[in-house]
């Protein structure tokens, strides 16, 4: 098994090298920063020496080869936006993003286990027909679209949440609740499929043969095995969640990593774009394993290999 | 039958109720929520440039020249100014009884000290006092500017540069200048925490009127629709840049209302490159009729619900304003005998470049509506949208001979620091936003530029503006206005400056 | 039948719902078994032994499937009445299971010590871990699984398959069960291990003298293991009676007819005897006896009405016309 982690650790800073190749080039190909950075009214001239202060009049590889001798010790430059070190900046708002994606996620995971596997023990029923309803809406409902209602509704109309920013607890269920719809909705549908190929196996037959209540059978027997695919699905929607928050946190005024992104891109501010990248990637590449890692926990099979 | 005040009361009630008042900061008649846009680039006075660093700093920091809520500029960290005749020279004299809020003393030597810094490290700035030689100090609270030609925009720029304590930079470092800064403003830098807000708290030791209000937090919104959301939901007292479409609604139910400043720039303008013989808009009466067709009057009404207004071109408190001169009426007949007498009796195609994103509101509607009625005059409009900085690279590259090009774009007329400022920035062959070349224009404004006394310039001005005017190297569609909506329980008056709205605590209080 | 038997099964109805019909998958199945019996069900696929076991165990699918008719007797009581907690106490503990895919019968992501320990838990009979563990050990020693200890933590798919089945049997016998429904048991597995299994099947029986049903189609494993027969035909028993008698003189045509199309050991034949025609469309099934168009004595008065189980002379009972004609001559 710990063979198995260190590999996949390598194989993950091999992609961790290539995003950043990718993001490096992608950036300063995506247009000149120095019109963003400087005043309407400043002349070719100023132009030409900012480019020269970040280091952009050299050529691409030699900028590439500065920045990766720098990241390395740590250093991912200025931020031209926000006038303090990119990595520092990434690391503030990391966190609001995780918190972010971490409760979205615990929810899309709750209501998605709960709704499938009861879906599926009650097949045919209201209750199915409602869940899978629910499934179809909650895959093709836009999050912006759901999130300005939901603030529509339960901020403004009923005053039940804050409308934006971040302070309490409070601040963070809307934001996470339209955050989780989606990854709800797709584990919905998956646990329910899977929960349905799961009853239908002899040792559930054998459960209920021993005696066991219908719903230890379903909860206990059941839904070790539904659950392998379901974590595979889960792991890959966290990772996504992460990357994805964009939308959200520009919503609700939530200051995470997405919308520094953004930002970030739009005012081509290549130091932060490329430490929150390298920070996204990352992460992404931990979740992952961590994702293979809970696989091994659940199925007895995959860890002998 | 509950009125929407006691819902929104209710609504608080069940609010508090779940714990939820914004951490550390109380609702109260002392403390005043605002949300803006976006968050500043910096706290730093002294390395300001854009937009968004003003809308908090202005509230700790000041220039040497304020100016008040009437658009004047008043006394004030200098006390009285004189100009030399040939306006080369600015003798100052300052206040005596000032203190930054580290508790230094304000002397001349932190004018020296914020003006070097100011350009060196705020490319606004450095603009702004290209035209500065050096300031010459003659005594704690006496200076000088000398000026290599006389500059009619420095004290409508108030000055250019915002005010810093040298001490304070010299005692702290530039790190802790930086990240706690100090001003002479009627509030003091609090706290700031990114990506959320930034505090300021009221100085009692103001050299000025002390305000009303005692802390402000400033929150980011960047999402209008949440903007809006906040306020209706009671948890901002105000909101700046609020939506066009958000006013009526507003000003419809008692609890809030809405104040509007014509900030006036930039003005929304179509404007040709003329670059290539073979557009044809080349020809100076395509464009006159393209000007012609389109009903300004409608789409400020249709699509920006009535909020803003269009000028010919400057306003009417502007230097060399031209009380005569009318802006293009709406004829869609002239403009299609226009076009033949061009050679274009059945029209021709067109691209209508725009940006998508930017913090213009309803840019693509706006553009969508001009391509309508270019189109019920004959001519095939495509309209291109694109993000902000590939848009904005595309305009800088219409200058080149040969360019094709037709935007909806943030141009500048009136609402400058002086109008020569938007002709030279705008207009001028070679001019950082200009993609338009008319010598016989660019000598009178040169010639204006030069020229202290403002009737004078003030008639050259309405010649280069009869020129462009004549000319239509682009015709406005409106001009920008800022909306402010608040509680009904909040008074403010906006200053009226230009280029960015402001939001000045000190000129906001509870009924 | 003067003292109340182990288990009485009286006119078992069940009836399957379908898009296409009713089916009628038990159609009146009765029989009883005392302690310590060997029954073997045997019949055609489709013929309604599944059904009759997973009926007895109230473990149809709903609602698919449902008992509409007759009455159970277990130990005295009706299954078919108790309310479904109680009958959850008469599963895994006095009536247990096995059934016929070993490996899919085992939970895969749980250990054989979890899953044979589990009917043990379920009844509360361990004092603690170190008592379930020896319950559990001991369980496994009794189906002859080697080195028990070392299993405990291991999970199904590291056993072959004679183990397997041997640990499904012990998760029935953990529960120390009246009576064990053995569903095909043995339909999966190599000739050798299935000898292998029953006899272990017939060594349980006679240490703890549980009754056994059989369910199978294979008639030499019920001449071996099992004491009485009972066979069936669409849904219900056409004869039954002690395994010797029915197997060397059978009296229903179809018993005729299956003992017929086994192949003799030891003699060359050209041709394996197949009964002729195909079983019926339970879904609509005929009005008169339904192995009447496959039956070489078949008589008119077959078609018309379903011959009555009849009990014969020796104490075998069969549903034929025929038959009665035969006997009153």
């Amino acid at each position: 098994m710990l063979r198995y982690a260190l590999k996949r650790l390598g194989v993950g800073l091999l992609c961790l090298v290539g995003v950043s190749i990718i993001i490096f080039v992608a950036m300063r190909l995506a247009g000149d920063p120095t019109l963003l950075l400087l005043p309407d009214d400043a002349t070719e001239q100023d132009r030409i020496e900012l480019r020269q202060e970040l280091g952009l009049d050299k050529p691409l590889p030699v900028q590439y080869a500065i920045f990766v001798t720098d990241a390395v010790q740590g250093d991912f430059g200025t931020s031209t936006r926000w006038k303090m070190p990119a990595m520092e900046l990434v690391l503030a708002r990391l966190p609001a993003t995780l918190q972010l994606a971490g409760l979205a996620f615990l929810i899309a995971i709750t209501i998605g286990l709960l709704s499938g596997v009861t879906s599926a023990t009650t097949r045919g029923s209201v209750f199915d027909q409602g869940v899978r309803l629910g499934v179809t809406l909650g895959l093709a409902v836009p999050v912006f679209w759901v999130g300005l209602i939901f603030i529509m509704v339960f901020a403004v109309d009923l005053g039940w949440f804050p409308t934006s920013g971040r302070g309490s607890f409070a601040h963070l269920i809307l934001p996470a609740v339209t955050m989780a719809l989606n990854p709800a909705a797709a584990m919905s549908r998956l646990s329910r499929s899977a929960m349905l190929g799961v009853l239908g196996a002899d040792y559930i037959k054998m459960a209920r043969v021993k005696g066991n209540s219908e719903a230890r059978v379903v909860w206990k027997h059941g839904l070790r095995n539904a659950a392998i695919p379901v974590a595979t699905l889960a792991g890959i929607q966290l990772a996504n969640m992460i990357g994805n928050t964009v939308v959200v946190e520009t919503i609700f005024a939530w200051p995470g990593i997405g919308k520094l992104i953004i930002d970030a891109i739009f005012a081509r501010d290549f130091a932060v774009v490329q430490a929150a990248i390298c920070v996204v990637a990352a992460a992404y590449i931990i979740l992952n394993l961590a994702v293979d890692l809970t696989y091994g926990l659940l199925d007895p099979q995959i860890r002998y290999d | 039958m509950q009125t929407r005040r006691e819902f929104l009361v209710s609504s608080a009630l069940v609010t508090a109720a779940v714990g939820l008042p914004r951490i550390g900061f109380a609702q109260s008649q002392d403390n005043i929520t605002i949300a803006i846009g976006d968050e500043p680039t910096t706290s730093d006075q002294t390395v300001a440039w854009t937009g968004v660093d003003y809308n908090t700093i202005e509230n700790y920091a000041e220039y040497l020249f304020p100016r008040n809520t009437d658009g004047e500029i008043v006394p004030g960290l200098a006390a009285e100014w004189t100009y030399s005749e040939d306006g080369k020279t600015l003798d100052v004299t300052l206040r005596d009884d000032v203190v930054f809020h580290s508790g230094d003393k304000f002397t001349a030597q932190d004018v020296v000290f914020s003006y070097e810094r100011g350009i060196d490290k705020s490319a606004t700035v450095k603009n702004r006092l290209r035209s500065l030689d050096n300031i010459e100090v003659k005594d704690d609270y006496h200076l000088t500017f000398h000026f290599s030609a006389p500059d009619v925009t420095f004290l409508p720029n108030r000055g250019a540069a915002m005010i810093a304590s040298n001490s304070y930079f010299d005692r702290v470092g530039e790190e802790e200048f930086s990240r706690q800064p100090s001003g002479t403003g009627p509030y003091k830098f609090s706290s700031y925490a990114v990506g959320e807000y930034v505090e300021v708290e009221r100085f009692d030791e103001y050299w000025g009127a002390v305000p009303p209000i005692a802390k402000a937090r400033f929150i980011f919104v960047p999402e209008e629709t949440t903007r809006v959301a906040s306020l209706q939901a009671g948890e901002t007292d105000l909101i700046m840049a609020c939506p066009y479409y958000a006013v009526k609604g507003f000003d419809a139910v008692g609890d809030f209302k809405t104040v509007k400043l014509p900030v006036n720039h930039p003005t929304m303008s179509i404007v040709f490159s003329t670059q290539n013989p073979e557009d044809p808009w080349h020809d100076r009466r395509v464009r006159l009729a393209l000007a012609h067709a389109v009903d300004t009057d409608a789409i400020i009404n249709g699509v920006l619900f009535g909020v803003p207004q269009r000028l010919a071109f400057l306003a009417p408190y502007e230097v060399g304003y031209d009380p005569d001169l009318e802006p293009y009426p709406y004829d869609p007949e002239k403009a299609k005998q226009l076009l033949a007498e061009a050679g274009y009796p059945d029209g021709f195609d067109m691209e209508l470049n725009y940006a998508i994103t930017g913090r213009v509101q309803m840019n693509p509607q706006v553009a969508e509506a001009v391509a309508a009625y270019f189109e019920a005059v004959g001519v095939r409009t495509k309209l291109v949208g694109e993000e902000w900085e590939a848009y904005r690279s595309k305009y800088n590259a219409a200058k080149e001979p040969g360019s094709s090009y037709v935007a909806l774009f943030t141009h500048g007329r009136a609402g400058s620091p002086d109008p020569t400022y938007n002709l030279g920035l705008f207009f001028r062959a070679g001019g950082p936003i200009s993609i338009y070349n008319n010598p016989e224009l660019d000598a009178i404004n040169a010639e204006a530029t030069a020229t202290m006394d403002e009737e004078m310039r003030g008639e050259l001005i309405k010649k280069a503006v009869r020129l462009i005017h004549e000319d239509v190297p682009s015709f406005p569609i409106y001009n920008n206005f800022a909306v402010y909506a608040m509680k009904s329980s909040v008074n403010f008056t906006p200053t009226q400056g230009f280029n960015f709205d402001l939001v000045l605590v000190k000129d906001m209080s509870f009924a | 039948m003067t003292q109340a038997s182990l288990l009485s099964v009286e006119d078992l109805r069940t009836y399957c719902y379908t898009r296409a019909g009713v089916v009628k998958a038990v159609d009146g199945v009765s029989f009883a078994l005392e302690r310590g019996d060997s029954l073997g069900l045997v019949g055609e696929s489709g013929s309604g032994k599944s059904m009759t076991c997973n009926s007895i165990l109230r473990l149809l699918p709903r609602p698919a499937a449902r008992t509409v008719g007759g009455r159970v007797l277990w130990e005295g009581r009706d299954l078919l009445t108790l309310p479904e907690r109680e009958m959850r106490r008469v599963r895994g503990r006095e009536i247990g299971m096995i059934l016929q895919d070993p490996l899919m019968s085992l939970n895969p992501v749980f250990t054989i010590g979890n899953q044979v320990g589990e009917p043990f838990r379920l009844r509360g009979a361990a004092k603690g871990r170190s008592d379930l563990r020896e319950k559990v050990l001991d369980v496994l020693r009794q189906v002859h699984i080697p080195s028990p200890e070392a299993r405990l933590s291991q999970y199904p798919f590291e056993f072959s398959g004679g183990m397997r089945q041997r640990t499904v049997a012990a998760i029935a016998l953990a529960g120390s069960p009246g009576l064990l429904i053995a569903d095909e048991p043995t339909t999966s597995l190599d000739v050798t291990i299935q000898d292998q299994f029953l006899r272990l099947l017939r060594e349980l029986q006679e240490k703890t003298g549980m009754a056994l049903i059989l369910v199978t189609h294979d008639l030499g494993i019920v001449a071996e293991t099992c004491n009485k027969v009972a066979v069936m035909y669409a849904g219900k028993i056409v004869e039954f009676g002690d395994v010797r008698q029915v197997l060397t003189s059978p009296s229903h045509p179809y018993t005729e007819a299956l003992l017929k199309a086994l192949p003799v050991p030891g003699t060359r034949q050209r041709r394996l005897y197949q009964i002729p025609g195909e079983p019926p469309n339970l879904l609509d099934p005929p009005a008169g006896c339904a192995f009447e168009p496959r039956c070489h004595r078949a008589m008119q008065a077959c078609r018309n009405a379903r011959p009555p189980i009849k009990k014969l002379s020796d104490g075998r009972q069969a549903a034929c016309l025929a038959l009665e004609a035969r006997e009153v001559r």
